[in-house]
């Protein structure tokens, strides 16, 4: 691989030299927020209606105690993404930080996330296009599983098929065409809030269901742990972070615009909807529980003036958008097992490309496969969204766990790295004669989401026994193939991170940031005694690590 | 006007050999350089770095061909390899980044579809492109000869 925009040419007459291949990121500011907002701001679609049949009364608390949990791991990612700015994300932090068994950990668990990504807003999405036709929400019985919403369970079934489709051929969705769709749905959210809280926002309402409506401390914090499902979606910061250009410059601001967008419209929806009179008849959170498949467009339909228009549209709007987020989850578990079969966590046999469409062909199918068997199981439980809700909350909050820990350790054993934004609150050590920050707020957000972990195995009957049994087969699976490839199974494979991390920023073309990382190596080196003969060396030597690098990454040039 | 720097994205298509022609004939006479540049568009199911063996392959063979069509005519120019997810954006960053001072698309005719036929990058080029941009499309092929009924 090549760093090469200013890669070689081949003039005539000389031997043919293969071309460098120059790779080029293109993502600018709105481009990286709508990426993320994409992903993330969807969620509240789905979220808010599973929150408050749990939460009830106290909904709003259960998001702001999520919420504080979610801004913690978010500034976690803001600042990996800017310092590593690759396609891995939080397995590619893990394994940089904690090795290659907890590296796959953590990206087996965000496969997860991002196959229930898929079934989850796909089923969403069917949930607000049946705002137009309430009769497929219908339930029909069957023999051994009882009740179950068969038509909704097909509707995502062929929302998933053609997504599967799309993606297998290759086809492009237009990025104006997401960004358009972002910009149009924060526009609409904020007028639903804005017009919600001027003219049918009643705080005595939203009190009095604070005081008369409170769920037992059980469905709290049950309603608590799956509110975190309204925040996931940070990986599309690493992913929007590895095409961002100039992404040290880039990410942290629109990584920090991202987190607080969607904490703002999570907390203003949970509060609107519980101080909103949706029903005269009942109070608002169970009006909003009966329509966990579209609870926002049901909120919309219900604010004054606009809400005979504002219902429809938001439904539209959030079928769009939700739609678009589970295709987010197709590219999510794609690149993510590309990136494990690069650093040999998972057998090559995922990176196969069709030989046609250009698209990894072996992965889309597998684990599409995987998602669409999610929607099958999770309806016939009886209670999809909330099945997929369960899990999704496992997966996450145990990348997340990992993803803080590496923060942390990274901290201590790449200090080198330029980090252009740092998670604030730090106090200094001494580690290996390298003076190093520790960040506070990483130990409080670990805290926060091992606790959301316990209470999603404690509340959760069936991320319980589906998250760990995810997990056990894919430590199977990784065992099975290192053992295979007589490759380590507790030890990690050597590996040459500081020229992959010259390589990056090279690529990012982060120069000055190239620079002090160079310095801060060059330093290091002469505190440890280590001779090198100047910059030169210090490249020549580069060069010698990439190559030996790639070779145990099969990398090929 | 004379130009100094010429940039021909080139897809494989037979119009490259034209637009190329047509970019060594007016370098020659401007005493220009000419830059021949593909770009390999990536899907987003696949991460940026991602490398396709064959892919490359396909666009060392594109780059090639344009190289031997200057070269019939007499002229030397630049080649580049690019991998991307859209080519349009990249293609004028490259262009300003390089001091491009005329782009040359070459568009393969295709009758039914004039408004799509164009493609999304020669539109990007067209509507966002600070320098010259020049269009060579291929000759209309004649519609063949329909049995009489």
């Amino acid at each position: 691989m090549s760093n090469a925009v200013t890669g070689s040419f081949t003039a005539v007459g000389e031997a043919q030299e293969p071309h460098a291949v120059g790779l080029r990121r293109a993502v600018g500011i709105w481009g990286s927020f709508s990426w993320g907002y994409a992903d993330v701001g969807a969620d509240v679609y789905v979220a808010l209606g599973l929150v408050v049949a749990a939460a009830q009364g106290l909904a709003p608390m259960a998001f702001a105690l999520t919420g504080m949990i979610y801004m913690f791991i978010g500034l976690a990612y803001t600042e990996l993404a800017a310092a590593y700015p690759v396609a891995g994300g939080g397995h590619y932090y893990t394994l940089r930080g904690l090795g290659d068994l907890l590296g796959f950990t953590a990206g087996w668990a965000l496969l997860l996330d991002f196959t229930i990504d898929v079934s989850l807003f796909a089923l969403a999405s069917a949930g607000y296009i049946n705002f137009f036709f309430p009769f497929l929400n219908g339930r029909v019985t069957l023999p051994i599983f009882g009740p179950i919403q068969l038509w909704l369970m097909i509707e995502a079934i062929v929302l998933v098929v053609f997504l599967i489709v799309l993606n297998l051929r290759g086809i492009r969705e237009s990025s104006t065409l997401n960004s358009l769709t972002s910009a149009v749905d924060m526009f609409n959210e904020s007028v639903i809030i804005v017009v919600g809280f001027l003219f049918a926002f009643s705080p005595n309402l939203l009190f009095a269901q604070f005081q008369t409506q409170a769920p037992d401390t059980y469905h709290f914090f049950y309603g608590a742990s799956i509110a975190i499902i309204s925040f996931v979606g940070l990986e599309s910061i690493s992913q929007a972070a590895e095409e961002t250009l100039r992404p040290a410059s880039i990410v942290p601001r629109t990584s920090l615009a991202l987190i607080f967008t969607v904490l703002i419209y999570a907390l203003s929806f949970s509060t609107l909807g519980l101080g909103m009179v949706l029903d005269p008849s009942k109070p608002s959170w169970q009006v909003i529980s009966e329509n966990v498949g579209d609870p926002v467009a049901v909120l919309a339909h219900h604010i004054p003036f606009l809400g005979f228009i504002a219902g429809p549209f938001t439904a539209l709007l959030a079928a769009t958008l939700v739609y678009a987020s589970a295709n987010t989850g197709v590219m999510g578990y794609s690149r993510i097992t590309w990136s494990m079969s690069k650093f040999r966590l998972l057998p090559g046999w995922f990176k196969e490309v069709h030989a046609e469409y250009r698209t990894p062909y072996r992965t889309i199918l597998v684990f599409s496969g995987v998602a669409l068997l999610q929607i099958i199981l999770a309806s016939l439980s009886g209670q999809a969204y909330d099945t997929l809700g369960n899990m999704y909350a496992f997966g996450a909050v145990t990348g997340y766990i990992l993803v803080l820990i590496s923060l942390i350790r990274l901290r201590m054993t790449d200090p080198y790295t330029p980090r252009p934004y740092k998670v604030p609150g730090n106090f200094h050590i001494m580690h290996k004669g390298e003076r190093v920050e520790i960040p506070i707020m990483a130990f409080v957000g670990l805290a926060g989401n091992v606790f959301i972990w316990v209470l999603v195995v404690l509340t959760h009957s069936i991320g319980r026994i589906a998250g760990p049994l995810w997990l056990l087969i894919g430590w199977g699976i990784f065992f099975y193939f290192r053992r295979r490839e007589n490759l380590p199974l507790l030890h990690s494979i050597p590996r040459h991170w500081e020229s992959e991390q010259m390589h990056v920023l090279n690529e990012a073309q982060e120069y000055e940031y190239l620079a002090q990382y160079r310095e801060a190596l060059k330093r290091r080196d002469q505190r440890l005694g280590v001779a090198r003969d100047g910059a030169d060396a210090s490249e020549g030597q580069q060069k010698e690590q990439t190559s030996a690098s790639d070779e145990t990454k099969g990398i090929k040039h | 006007m004379k130009f100094s720097k010429i940039l021909v994205p080139v897809k494989g298509h037979a119009v490259d050999e034209q637009a190329i022609r047509l970019a060594c004939q007016t370098a020659r006479q401007d005493k220009a350089k000419v830059l021949a540049v593909t770009v390999m568009e990536l899907h987003r199911t696949l991460p940026l770095e991602s490398e396709s063996p064959t892919q490359i392959e396909t666009g060392e063979a594109v780059l090639e061909h344009a190289e031997r069509a200057a070269r019939n005519v007499g002229v030397q120019i630049e080649t580049e390899l690019l991998q991307a997810r859209v080519a349009g954006p990249i293609l004028l960053e490259l262009a300003n980044d390089r001091g491009i001072d005329l782009i040359i698309l070459g568009i393969p005719y295709r009758p039914p579809l004039d408004e799509i036929a164009l493609g999304t990058t020669p539109r990007h080029i067209f509507r966002n492109a600070r320098c010259q941009v020049w269009l060579c499309r291929q000759e209309a092929v004649p519609e063949p000869n329909l049995p009489k009924k």
